[in-house]
């Protein structure tokens, strides 16, 4: 074996370095763990934004006609609430938590395209700042929803630049999703330590490479289409104007394309996420990891083509119906494999209840619950029932706070030893899962009621004559019972860097290469390269007896 | 796991890695102040931002031609701690043992049973429902057009008359919708009751008597949303009688097929000791 020659680690502590020279050397950084810092702070930061004018919201529909907000800020929030937590929230978390686990999970010393991937977090960052600029111009921000259906977005019916703030806003940020992904695509084919083909990546790395796919499938329809409203706007182009023969079904057929299998690229992630956690705290292999991935390719390929199940009330054809219901109700099946390959390797495991794995749990019971009413409303005639109601709204924050942000929360308790070098809190931790957990039932268990009994979203008001009050008071209450989580999420971040436990190289006793080196990594992750011989390398090192690679 | 050396060379002193630019932070910058101009109509901002972008890009560019884009990072980092095997702490379940196997059976209904069940049951149930369609006046086809009403809503639009009438559409729909239906319960049966416990006639119970119940109920709360059509012309005693006998006739399909061993387990790692 050869070795590299290491310089002995100073022993005196050195002085902090001035704000200056740190902030300069955050901003010039290619590093991909620093690039995946920057990534989530900025998602941490947007969610207490989205999340503020999510609360604010709530208040106003707390009664009948309340006047809180007025209904024009009411719309604006909405949009920028949808907007923040699709585009500045939830990708950029995944994106950040895979920029910093992938080259480490893999025994690479960098991101395939190290420049580039900063390019990839500044768009981002900057696509984020130019639609929160439009609180700056006149008519403030867009007031379009963040799916924008035309001919709202026109200029007949928004004059201000809010919206072209949006639209290129969005642009400018789509840039940064694509290179990202294209990066994520180079370095998990080309990156790979020796010994660790594809069929022997940790799964979180195997759905990153699918999801990065997806991703660079769908952006491109969604930059045509915000380009294609731009040349309305400004050039005088008719794409969307239906008053000049412009087509508003086109823009939903164009968004939607993008739009569900968005909603793919924001689970699929925290999958691989749950796929890593599960098995380290119920002390077993990942069951059925052929399975999984087989189940992880066909969703990205059958998820292309379901996107008009959200157009069945627009009116198309019984072919086109059938045609989505079909796709729609199929692409359950290899999400309900996964859900049993989760609970398989759950079941008879030694389980280790630490805040990971609790966020873990509290994923597999709620996601499975927003996937069962995505299965109710990917049938024609129940949409037809509900679309457009709160029944909807509660059915995707149940898929995309009950997934996602259980998925995203449990893996940022499992790797921030990693990333700091300390422990979280799991005092605060237990506290903000349950609040948590309690708050986010409390508010969106009632939106489905409140659904079925006819409240239509986006109203910023309702009369008192309608039997909704009720069910928004217990929305409201769960939305002030999640908010302080959220706060002891951020207040656990930052004090945790000083106060937590010193977190050791490999606090979990897993079993995934990042383990293997320090807490927090030096800048070139691996002082020498590994090579692996099995899914689960440090296994094989810790039981030299039984190692992985004699079953794999 | 063993270690081997990437580009690290026994020769330097450290690990060369990409050096910290500024170039793609102002490239992104530059893009942004160009889509900032087109959103306000501010051509400052495209000045701006179209020199920042030549700039930047050319900034980026020399970052990679040799020599220039990277630095030797010193290997000054304390190493991990080294990882140490730990024998004897994997314990494997063999047959006999506490939890071997833990509740699933040893031998199981192949798939095709289950397959088989859906297929004779699918097939039996037709007979009260098309009977239901002939003796309340409406005739066979009505049963199987209000069917297709699961998948497709137009079929709220049509009159009784046009209920009645074959529809080849309407037909096809309705036969995939019962095909699928039949095969997925009896695959469902096929896999589910041989984990009931007791006799033989438990399984038949549960899977002839007490699921057809239960499955009805909840199509009797349901279909108003689902099928709506359905909900208002459907005789839910005949409803039901169709169901116990798709019930009865795949579970008894079902238990009467032979078992097979399944693949024992005790290849490959149970779990850790501690």
């Amino acid at each position: 074996m050869a070795t590299a020659e290491i310089e002995p680690a100073a022993t005196a502590t050195p002085s902090p370095p001035p704000w200056t020279a740190t902030l300069h050397e955050w901003l010039v950084t290619v590093d991909h763990k620093k690039i995946g810092v920057l990534y989530v702070l900025m998602a941490v930061f947007f969610l207490l934004i989205g999340g503020a004018a999510a609360l604010l919201m709530r208040i106003q529909l707390w009664a009948p006609q309340l006047t809180f907000l007025p209904p024009i800020t009411f719309n604006q929030f909405f949009t920028l609430h949808g907007t923040t937590m699709v585009f500045f929230v939830g990708m950029p978390v995944l994106i950040g938590i895979a920029n910093y686990a992938i080259p480490l999970m893999i025994g690479a010393r960098d991101m395939a395209f190290p420049r580039m991937n900063a390019f990839g977090f500044w768009t981002t960052f900057f696509g984020a700042v130019l639609v929160y600029f439009s609180f700056l111009v006149p008519g403030g921000p867009p007031a379009i929803g963040w799916f924008a259906y035309a001919p709202l977005t026109e200029n007949s019916f928004a004059r201000g630049p809010g919206v072209d703030c949006w639209a290129l806003g969005l642009i400018v940020s789509g840039i940064g999703t694509t290179t990202g992904a294209m990066n994520f695509i180079a370095t998990i084919l080309c990156m790979r330590c020796p010994g660790m083909t594809l069929r022997k990546v940790p799964f979180f790395v195997w759905v990153m490479f699918w999801t990065s796919l997806q991703i660079v499938v769908v952006m491109p329809p969604l930059t045509a289409a915000l380009t294609m409203l731009e040349f309305d706007r400004q050039l005088g182009a008719h794409f969307f104007d239906t008053q000049a023969g412009g087509s508003a079904y086109l823009w939903q057929h164009l968004f939607w394309f993008f739009g569900h299998p968005e909603v793919y690229i924001l689970v699929l992630p925290a999958f691989g996420m749950i796929s890593e956690v599960v098995p380290v705290f119920s002390r077993k292999v990942l069951f059925g990891y052929e399975f999984m991935a087989a189940a992880t390719a066909a969703i990205v390929v059958i998820s292309l083509g379901v996107w008009a199940h959200h157009m069945f009330s627009v009116g198309m054809s019984r072919t086109l119906d059938l045609f989505f219901v079909a796709a729609t109700m199929l692409v359950s099946i290899p999400t309900g494999i996964k859900l049993f390959n989760w609970l398989a390797t759950v079941y008879g495991g030694k389980l280790v209840l630490k805040s990971p794995m609790l966020f873990a749990l509290g994923f597999l019971s709620m996601f499975v619950i927003g996937g069962l009413t995505g299965v109710i409303l990917a049938c024609a005639p129940i949409d037809f029932q509900v679309t457009d109601t709160y029944f909807v709204v509660g059915h995707f924050h149940w898929v995309l706070i009950g997934g996602t942000l259980f998925g995203v929360f449990s893996a940022i308790h499992y790797w921030y030893p990693k990333v700091t070098g300390r422990m979280l809190s799991e005092r605060l931790a237990r506290w903000q899962f349950w609040l948590f957990i309690i708050g986010f039932i409390v508010t969106f268990a009632p939106m489905h009621i409140a659904g079925i009994l006819g409240m239509p979203r986006r109203i910023y008001t309702y009369g008192s004559d309608r039997p909704w009050e009720i069910w928004n008071q217990i929305a409201t209450i769960g939305a002030l019972i999640q908010a302080p989580s959220y706060l002891i999420f951020a207040y656990n971040l930052v004090v945790s860097l000083w106060k937590g436990d010193v977190a050791g190289d490999d606090p979990w006793d897993a079993w995934t290469l990042e383990w293997a080196t320090t807490s927090p990594p030096p800048p070139y992750n691996f002082a020498v390269i590994p090579t692996v011989k099995s899914r689960r390398p440090l296994w094989d090192l810790k039981h030299p007896d039984d190692p992985d690679w004699k079953y794999e | 796991m063993t270690h081997s050396t990437g580009e690290t060379t026994d020769h330097k002193p450290g690990i060369e890695m990409p050096k910290p630019t500024v170039w793609p932070m102002v490239l992104a910058l530059a893009i942004t102040l160009i889509a900032a101009a087109a959103a306000l109509g501010a051509w400052a901002f495209a000045v701006i931002g179209g020199l920042l972008f030549v700039v930047s890009f050319c900034g980026w560019m020399g970052a990679l031609l040799p020599g220039r884009g990277h630095e030797s990072e010193p290997l000054t980092h304390p190493l991990p701690t080294t990882i140490t095997g730990r024998t004897g702490t994997v314990e494997h379940l063999q047959p006999g043992m506490t939890g071997y196997r833990f509740r699933l059976p040893e031998k199981v209904h192949p798939i095709s049973a289950g397959l088989k069940g859906g297929v004779v049951g699918g097939i039996v149930m037709t007979f009260p429902a098309l009977a239901w369609g002939v003796l309340s006046g409406h005739g066979l086809w009505f049963p199987v057009n209000l069917l297709a009403g699961l998948a497709l809503p137009s079929v709220d639009d049509l009159s009784v008359p046009e209920l009645e009438q074959f529809r080849m559409g309407l037909f096809l729909i309705g036969l995939v919708i019962h095909v699928v239906m039949s095969a997925t319960i009896g695959l469902i049966y096929g896999v589910m009751l041989p984990t009931i416990p007791g006799a033989v006639k438990w399984q038949i119970i549960i899977g002839g008597i007490v699921l057809p119940l239960v499955w009805t109920g909840v199509s009797h709360g349901m279909m108003g949303i689902a099928n709506p059509v359905l909900q208002h012309y459907v005789d839910w005693f005949w409803f039901a009688i169709s169901q116990l006998i798709f019930g009865l006739a795949a579970a008894i399909v079902v238990v009467r097929s032979e078992k097979i061993a399944v693949m024992p387990a005790g290849s490959g790692t149970a779990g850790e000791r501690a």
